[in-house]
């Protein structure tokens, strides 16, 4: 009886030995997986700051002015490109007449729905009746666009923009006519100067045409 | 000793010793004492296991009962380094410290120090192969070899493998907009301390918490204003220039240039001209852009009105001293015309009827040129202020001469002018949005108000049409003054100065720059005046970070505008609605 109770004794202390060893050897592991785990983070925490600062050298003003120099047809902007406020904007004007089935579309204009090539009618900021539309009776019937120029400042009175719009033939007209911006000054025979004239596909420039950003 | 009776002998009695107390013996004594050690050693013994067991009970017991942990898991959001980064009002990093590994050497350890030599100058060119054997071969136990390795170089000279050559974990100090920001951001030593600017004064700052420190200085108007004043230092062959950009409704300075500047990275060996920050350290005699605050003082007393006219016709004699105009216009002028010509003779005459010295000494009080400014650098240079402040003294003061300040002084008062008349103090660390702006008020909005006028006068028909910007409504006051070069004015040395504001129907943001000798060129007429030099400069300036600032331009022929900000040169005020608007002033655009 006397030994078979010393034996359990003995027994149980031997298995708490073992498990007490094997939790040692286990945390000993936990803890070099843990200290490994740690230098990685330091040393991504080191990169990290490398990186975030070259993001800042590679983003240095001095430096980013030259590229865009060299490699983009960008420049400062100016105060006139600004839009003063938002009621300068004019509306689009609503249709007057059905498309004509051949008239070339206008050129795609970001945050604009494409909208077929038709009659404008100009809606200059202070007034607050339309201006007379102007569609020339021309022998094809296809009508004539009229892209009003002076958008701002609203200085030009409905006079000047009723008799700005020229009539251009169709041939001339589509696509190249229709970003010409017409002026308010230039005489009705007169052709915009092409070299003002955004390409067509170059929908930031149509834009800025309209407003008249390039005068 | 005598048990019997006093004065009794006994005698035919044989002798009884007296009853005394038995003699210890040695044995019994030694046992008492031994009995007594023992008992202090027990109480000594047991106070002490007393003590190891009740810290035992509380360390186990009444503790966290869990065992202490050998490590502890990395912070992933902490920053690895043991100073705080600055940056920008956008959060662009203006400096920031980088973990680099230095190279040291044991020489006790290293094994042959010519070989060990030439293979590291073979890695690291830039080390002289003598040198570094003779320190190699030393009888040290410590030597640099080089500091802050780039990581590229580490793992060169990592793989060497010499024995003895060691990496120490070193941080080092790196400013991505190097020249850019020098002054203001400062730099630090060898040892990671700050030496000069926001890493000096914010040192404490930058090594207790780690969060970065933001400025108030936006890193794009910084580019724009250093680039334009570095063209107009060139152009006119300048020898310095300070610039600034500052926000009249808070108080922030949101550029700050100073030229001649420096690579931070590298500030040894630079003269103190180039260490120097002008805008804040330097005191200058501001000239001409002094009235400003001389028709303030004037229209704030009360006494004097735009419209009342001055003698300018006569020059002031006083004592050896004659003042005279730079332009002189031989007649009489109104107090507006006064400001919007720059009349010297008007200004003094101004001055006079506002207060003279009294008024003149306690309005420069309010606009803080008598004490440094609360700006955070260490660079803080103290106004020289004349003492005693006679009538000469005063007389020179209403033209910008005889009292020396900063231009930081001078924008910061300049503001306050403009802004409705309330004081802020400047500041280059970046307010939050919402946070309370110290201010205090110093002139009445009546006051503000027509000097707004004035600022647009001098622009759109004075000294300064060179700064207009259409659609900025741009006003300013022109500066030139005459150096002082030994005891007396220079003829050909001068400061010219433009602190222009906009837009000026609603100031939002003063922009001064300040060029050091300037040289007249044959496009400026011979003229290196402040109207020539530095209105340009300004108006190139504001045209660039208009739009950045998020200005709203506005037709200045617009008749809200011009009701707003004219004002004619009689100083009287247009009657509302009095401009045609579709008919524009001819000369202006």
């Amino acid at each position: 009886m006397k030994g078979k109770s010393a034996l359990f004794w003995l027994g149980l202390a031997g298995a708490a030995g073992a498990v007490l060893f094997q939790t040692s050897y286990e945390v000993q592991e936990l803890e070099e997986q843990l200290a490994s785990v740690n230098r990685k983070i330091v040393a991504e925490q080191e990169a990290i700051q490398v990186l975030r600062a070259e993001w800042s050298y590679l983003n240095d003003p001095t430096r980013l002015e030259t590229l865009a120099r060299t490699h983009l047809a960008l420049r400062p902007t100016d105060a006139r490109q600004f839009v003063a406020s938002i009621d300068v904007i004019p509306m689009r004007p609503t249709p007057v007449m059905a498309p004509a089935p051949d008239a070339a579309p206008l050129p795609p204009m970001a945050g604009l729905q494409q909208a077929p090539a038709k009659a404008t009618s100009p809606a200059p900021a202070k007034t607050t009746a339309p201006a007379a539309v102007v569609i020339p009776a021309s022998a094809t019937g296809a009508p004539a666009t009229a892209i009003p120029a002076k958008a701002i400042p609203a200085k030009a009175t409905a006079g000047n923009v009723a008799k700005a719009p020229a009539a251009p033939t169709p041939q001339q007209m589509a696509p190249k006519a229709l970003s010409l911006p017409a002026t308010a000054k230039a005489a009705p025979a007169k052709q915009p100067a092409p070299v003002a004239a955004p390409i067509p596909t170059d929908s930031m420039g149509v834009l800025i045409a309209r407003l008249g950003g390039n005068r | 000793m005598t048990d019997g009776p006093q004065g009794y002998e006994p005698i035919g009695h044989a002798y009884a010793a007296p009853p005394v107390a038995k003699p210890r013996s040695s044995l019994s004594v030694a046992m008492e004492q031994s009995r007594n050690r023992l008992m202090v050693t027990a109480a000594v013994v047991t106070l002490a296991f007393t003590a190891i067991s009740g810290k035992l009970v509380a360390s186990t017991m009444m503790r966290d009962p869990t065992e202490p942990r050998a490590h502890r898991a990395a912070d992933a959001t902490a920053t690895p380094v043991g100073r705080a980064d600055i940056t920008d009002r956008n959060g662009n990093l203006l400096a920031t410290s980088l973990a680099t590994a230095s190279l040291y050497a044991d020489p006790k350890i290293v094994i042959d120090p010519k070989e060990a030599a030439r293979k590291l100058v073979s890695v690291l060119p830039e080390l002289e192969y003598r040198e570094l054997q003779e320190k190699l071969s030393g009888d040290k136990r410590f030597v640099w070899i080089k500091r802050n390795l780039t990581p590229r170089q580490q793992a060169q000279v990592h793989r060497l493998g010499i024995p003895g050559v060691y990496f120490e974990r070193e941080e080092r100090r790196f400013y991505p907009a190097a020249k850019l920001t020098s002054h203001v951001v400062g730099y630090t030593g060898v040892d990671n301390r700050g030496l000069a600017g926001m890493e000096q004064s914010f040192n404490k700052r930058l090594t207790t918490d780690p969060r970065p420190v933001r400025l108030s200085l936006d890193l794009r108007l910084q580019h724009i204003l250093r680039k334009e004043v570095a063209a107009a230092m060139e152009e006119f062959r300048a020898i310095g220039a300070s610039a600034m950009v500052f926000d009249v409704n808070t108080g922030e300075v949101l550029a700050m240039v100073s030229l001649p500047d420096f690579d931070p990275h590298d500030p040894t060996g630079l003269d103190a001209e180039t260490l120097f920050n002008r805008n804040t350290l330097g005191v200058y005699e501001m000239g001409s852009t002094f009235k400003i605050f001389n028709t303030a003082l004037s229209l704030e007393s009360g006494k004097v009105r735009p419209t009342d006219m001055f003698d300018a016709v006569h020059p002031i004699s006083i004592g050896r001293f004659t003042i005279r105009d730079f332009h002189p216009e031989h007649r009489p002028l109104s107090a507006a015309e006064i400001f919007e010509v720059s009349s010297n003779i008007g200004s003094v005459r101004m001055m006079l009827q506002a207060g003279g010295v009294p008024a003149q000494r306690a309005f420069m009080a309010k606009m803080g040129f008598l004490r440094p400014t609360p700006l955070e650098l260490p660079e803080n240079g103290w106004p020289l202020v004349p003492n005693p402040w006679r009538e000469i003294n005063a007389m020179t003061i209403a033209f910008g001469h005889g009292i020396s300040v900063s231009p930081m002084h001078t924008v910061a008062a300049a503001a306050s002018v403009i802004n409705g008349g309330v004081m802020h103090p400047p500041t280059l660390l970046k307010r939050e949005p919402g946070a309370e702006i110290p201010s205090e008020r110093v002139m009445s909005q009546q006051t503000s108000e027509t000097m707004r006028r004035l600022f647009r006068l001098v622009v759109a028909e004075g000294t300064a049409k060179a700064a207009n910007v259409p659609g900025y409504v741009v006003g300013g006051k022109t500066g030139t003054a005459d150096k002082q070069k030994g005891r007396s004015y220079a003829r050909n040395a001068r400061m010219s100065s433009f602190l222009g504001a906009f837009p000026m129907h609603a100031p939002k943001y003063v922009v001064y720059v300040m060029l050091d000798e300037p040289k007249a060129t044959a496009k400026t007429y011979g003229y290196a005046t402040g109207g020539w030099v530095a209105a340009p400069a300004v108006g190139r300036v504001i045209k660039q970070i208009g739009p950045l600032l998020g200005v709203q331009p506005v037709d200045e022929n617009s008749p809200e505008i011009r009701s707003a900000v004219e004002i004619n040169s009689n100083g009287t005020i247009p009657p509302r609605g009095s401009a045609v608007a579709s008919v524009p002033t001819p000369g202006r655009n």
